[in-house]
């Protein structure tokens, strides 16, 4: 089995997310930089399928974007004393400007440190970390459920939403009719779920699964933290401190 | 009794899967309404309609790992969030123990106090966390309010007073008439199905 180092990786995800809130917005923004560039240098956080390397991919496209409409919005609609650039009615503020500035890396690097956890391991080996970790088995079936409904669900609405259309449902009507439509998709979903439910239900019941799953111990497997993981977490509690350090210096 | 033991109890038999289904609809009900080009997210339907067929803390779970998967699949932010889709959970829950998704005005007031109490919850977190900003339309009726004077925390917290009491409104409305109308051999195999209104036998 593929040992994906989970350890290291979310002690990773934990120092970006610590740098996000301690750093400043110029050494987030270098930071970034870099973060986008980690799926292509380190071969750990390559991505585990095309899919995921397309969702990072977009993902990047997505931020650039974001990020200038943030900076742009904010230094539209934030009014300050100093104009940085005026053009006819487009008046940008450099506290709006600035303000954009501070904000748009701190999202940016939070959202990234949490896709590069995500891009570059399966949920099935999170989910098998967690269940290690100590959480119920009750916990991990809900979990590997609702990953299998997720795959499963897209196709169930689209069958339903083209049959609904075909008996006439007022689809492409008012607002109000839209809404009534959306009653008339969503419970013959709820319906088949709620059968599919109790036939699960039974069926885990038969076999077993949930008598005293709350108290089975998880299984238990002997670690050495990897050095990764000990200097990552070093290196997010040193920038608590300093960041403690700087607010409650007068 | 502890939450535990509470948690065993809602969780058995059929509910089990039910609750893995509606983590599900939480995060593909977006799909729904975009392909009605209805304005509204519904990110809590199922949060809701696991509190009231469930309980409270099945409600509070679904919330929490809805939010936890939706940022594993592509949306990181909505971690943070998960607080707010807990205490979601378990007000719809306790609501739906006391009666009130047995009369449509009880609902809808119930709907509004959710949207407000969700607009106090998130608003700390979008604000500190987030400056404001959280990748969806409503980041421009934040940095309206912005414009406007106000601080980020107030901006935010009247964004979400303006938007989520209505769309909690409509996830409450939504989730009463669906479940009002399901058959009642499948209801009565959960244990909220005291909360549902009363019918006769042959529904």
């Amino acid at each position: 089995m593929t040992n994906y180092h989970l350890g290291p990786k979310s002690a990773l995800t934990l120092l970006l997310t610590t740098c996000a809130f301690t750093l400043p917005w110029k050494i987030q923004l270098a930071l970034l930089c870099l973060v986008v560039l980690l799926p292509f240098i380190a071969p750990p956080l390559r991505p585990i399928s095309p899919k995921a390397s397309r969702t990072f991919l977009k993902f990047i496209w997505f931020s650039c974007t974001l990020g200038a409409v943030i900076v742009f919005v904010n230094g539209l609609l934030i009014r300050g004393d100093e104009i940085t650039y005026e053009f006819g009615p487009i008046v940008l503020s450099t506290e709006g400007i600035v303000f954009g500035l501070q904000t748009a890396p701190r999202l940016l690097l939070i959202s990234f440190s949490i896709l590069l956890l995500f891009i570059s391991t399966p949920i099935r080996s999170i989910i098998d970390r967690l269940q290690e970790s100590g959480l119920p088995r009750t916990m991990v079936m809900v979990l590997l459920l609702a990953l299998y409904f997720v795959e499963t669900l897209p196709d169930r609405i689209e069958r339903i939403f083209v049959a609904q259309e075909a008996r006439g449902a007022p689809i492409r009507a008012s607002l109000l009719s839209r809404l009534k439509a959306l009653v008339t998709i969503l419970s013959p979903l709820l319906l088949s779920s709620l059968s599919e439910s109790v036939e699960r239900g039974t069926a885990l019941e038969l076999r077993g699964f949930l008598v005293s799953t709350l108290s089975v111990p998880p299984p238990a497997r002997a670690r050495t933290p990897h050095i990764a993981t000990i200097v990552f977490l070093c290196v997010s509690l040193l920038l608590v401190a300093y960041r403690i350090l700087v607010w409650l210096r007068p | 009794m502890s939450i535990r033991e509470q948690l065993r109890i809602e969780t058995s038999g059929p509910a089990l899967p039910f609750l893995a289904f509606c983590i599900a609809l939480n995060i593909v009900a977006g799909q729904v309404t975009a392909a009605l080009k209805i304005p509204i997210y519904l990110d809590s339907i199922g949060t809701v309609m696991v509190a009231v067929l469930v309980g409270p803390f099945a409600g509070a779970m679904a919330g929490a790992f809805s939010n936890l998967l939706a940022s594993a699949m592509g949306s990181p932010p909505m971690a943070f969030f998960a607080p707010v889709s807990i205490v979601i959970g378990l007000f719809t829950g306790f609501l739906a123990k006391r009666g009130w998704f047995k009369h449509w005005y009880l609902v809808a007031i119930g709907g509004i106090l959710q949207g407000v109490l969700a607009a106090v919850c998130s608003a700390p977190i979008s604000a500190y966390l987030f400056s404001g900003v959280m990748m969806a339309g409503t980041d421009f009726l934040v940095m309206y309010f912005r414009s406007v004077g106000n601080s980020i925390l107030e901006s935010v917290f009247y964004q979400g007073l303006a938007s989520d009491p209505v769309d909690k409104l409509i996830s409450y409305s939504m989730v009463f008439l669906l479940l009002r109308n399901l058959p009642q051999r499948l209801t009565s195999r959960f244990s909220g199905a005291a909360n549902l209104p009363n019918r006769s036998p042959a529904t």
